[in-house]
């Protein structure tokens, strides 16, 4: 499990994040949202060992990220936004970084890579960059980390591309390991992720599980002006008023992440407020 | 395709580990070093040709020793600055520093490419130059009918043949790797232009380093001290005879020595030890 408690980090005199604290569980595909320049590329960096939190504590079991031991290491991959690929064949490639993935599946990888269209013995340099993005997606889904970290992992993929992404993340979650996928995308995320978790300010503003926000909201369309001005959150459209109200119903919905994303940044007291009802 | 993982609970140094992270750098970067071997070829070819073509008659052990010192420290200083310049990089500095091994394997993997292989690849890419060039050039004084006496024998690079400072103990070989691995370090202090800021930082600290000993130091020391003499400090009486010595005992006088001349690099590769382990991805 991922534990972190009032998580301090500025660059330079900027803060960015401010008495953060979380908990991954293992089992669970969480999404993290956030404006950008909330922190989200940084909470990763922290929780992967490349920045070091200027205050509070961060582990995974039994390690602590800013030592960047092998044996910690092993257990994580983060998929960053922009990457870097060697000019050198797949297979070459995996062949090389695979051994040092202790929970690597040969099979897997092929499988992911058979699903996203990619010929597996082509060098990295030779494909387009969205390709090449699918490529580390098969790999790090293959390595079958404990913690498999994602910044923005849909930006560059085709239409096609991001429903085989939500396909191939949702077959590969183990009930050991913890999947972290941080996007502004928001609609990428639906009917993938577990949990929601937003980032603003510097703090946790929103986590709960999906499941808890199909009980405890509704989201629909409405062409009432009385409902509008007692919903949650609402915004006009064509086809009548969005809207996010509590669910009086007493059936689960399904979670519109972008309504739900806006309310929770624009009335996070209304909306926190439903949930402690 | 199979693959052995490393289960190895060991988070300080595994050979296999190491030898694996060789086996990746070497894939990702083979074609570089490759064509830096081929234009360090063709740049000693062009420096010997420059020679021979002049004056084959000079061309000697002296001619051998400066292009194989000159190219040395031109072309290991610069190799030794882009040694961490993945760290320069935010996409391959976040893949560097994720990869599953210890900072001691990465240390002495990227040692082992910069330092030693680059060694041992300088040495025989010149001597894949300088023995038909002096061959060459000796061709060159038989046709022109030049007396036996002036044919040039290929150089030995670990003896002090050639150099100007006799009985130097290969000091130029000593302080080539203090220097490289100063630029190494300057590679990872600073991320843009490394090559040049070490260079300006080197001379200014080397300014200070001579300021602080000619000018400081000195002041401090007895009237009679001779600033070239460092193990001992003696004067004279009006007869020319030792008036008073103070000598340190000569176990002290060798282990200083050593340490001021073969310690250096070590000392600097602690430093960027020390330094990639707080290496941080800002930005």
């Amino acid at each position: 499990m991922l534990t972190i408690r009032d998580l301090h980090f500025s660059y330079r005199h900027r803060p960015v994040l401010n008495g953060l604290s979380l908990g991954l569980q293992p089992g669970y595909i969480y999404g993290l949202l956030g404006r950008n320049g909330a922190g989200k590329s940084t909470l990763l960096k922290i929780i992967s060992g490349l920045l070091f939190p200027k205050d509070g504590e961060l582990s995974y079991g039994p390690w602590r990220p800013a030592q960047r031991k092998p044996s910690f290491l092993q257990q994580l991959y983060l998929l960053p936004e922009e990457f870097h690929v060697p000019p050198i064949r797949i297979g070459e490639w995996v062949k090389l970084q695979a051994p040092f993935y202790p929970r690597w599946s040969q099979q897997q990888f092929i499988s992911t890579l058979t699903e996203f269209d990619i010929p597996p013995d082509i060098r990295l340099t030779e494909l387009s960059y969205g390709q090449q993005k699918k490529a580390l997606i098969s790999f790090a889904l293959s390595t079958n980390t404990g913690l498999l970290l994602m910044d923005e992992p849909t930006n560059a993929l085709d239409i096609p591309g991001k429903s085989q992404f939500r396909k191939v993340i949702a077959g590969a979650l183990e009930e050991d390991s913890t999947i972290l996928i941080s996007t502004h995308q928001v609609k990428d995320l639906e009917n993938l992720i577990d949990r929601i978790l937003v980032l603003d300010r510097g703090r946790i503003l929103f986590d709960q599980p999906l499941t808890t926000v199909s009980q405890k909201l509704r989201f629909h369309l409405s062409f009432d002006p009385a409902e509008l001005v007692s919903a949650i959150y609402g915004e006009p459209s064509l086809r009548g008023n969005s809207l996010v109200t509590p669910n009086d119903t007493g059936e689960d919905g399904q979670p519109d992440l972008e309504m739900l994303y806006k309310a929770i940044i624009h009335q996070p007291e209304r909306l926190n407020a439903a949930f402690t009802n | 395709m199979n693959t052995t993982s490393i289960q190895q609970p060991n988070d300080s140094f595994t050979f296999r580990r190491w030898s694996l992270l060789v086996s990746l750098h070497w894939a990702e970067n083979k074609r570089r070093f490759l064509l830096s071997l081929l234009a360090i070829a063709a740049l000693i070819t062009a420096f010997f040709a420059f020679e021979i073509s002049f004056t084959p008659v000079d061309f000697d052990f002296g001619s051998q020793f400066s292009i194989y010192y000159i190219g040395l420290y031109i072309v290991g200083c610069l190799y030794g600055s882009t040694v961490f310049s993945a760290l320069s990089h935010r996409r391959k500095a976040i893949q560097y520093l994720t990869f599953p091994a210890s900072t001691p394997e990465k240390l002495f993997c990227s040692m082992f490419f910069g330092v030693i292989l680059f060694f041992i690849a300088y040495v025989t890419v010149f001597y894949i130059v300088d023995i038909p060039m002096v061959a060459l050039n000796n061709m060159l004084l038989r046709r022109h009918n030049a007396s036996p006496d002036s044919y040039t024998k290929v150089i030995n690079v670990f003896s002090n043949l050639g150099g100007p400072i006799p009985n130097n103990e290969l000091r130029f070989l000593t302080v080539f790797f203090t220097i490289q691995s100063a630029y190494i370090l300057g590679g990872l202090y600073f991320p843009r232009f490394s090559f040049i800021t070490t260079s300006i930082f080197l001379v200014f600290f080397t300014f200070l380093l001579w300021l602080f000993a000619d000018r400081m130091v000195i002041a401090f020391l007895p009237a009679t001290w001779d600033g070239n003499e460092f193990f001992y400090w003696h004067s004279f009486d009006p007869t020319g005879n030792y008036r008073q010595i103070v000598e340190l005992p000569s176990v002290m006088e060798n282990i200083i020595r050593f340490l001021l001349i073969y310690s250096w690099p070590f000392w600097l590769w602690l430093v960027i030890y020390y330094r990639l382990k707080e290496k941080e991805v800002r930005g």
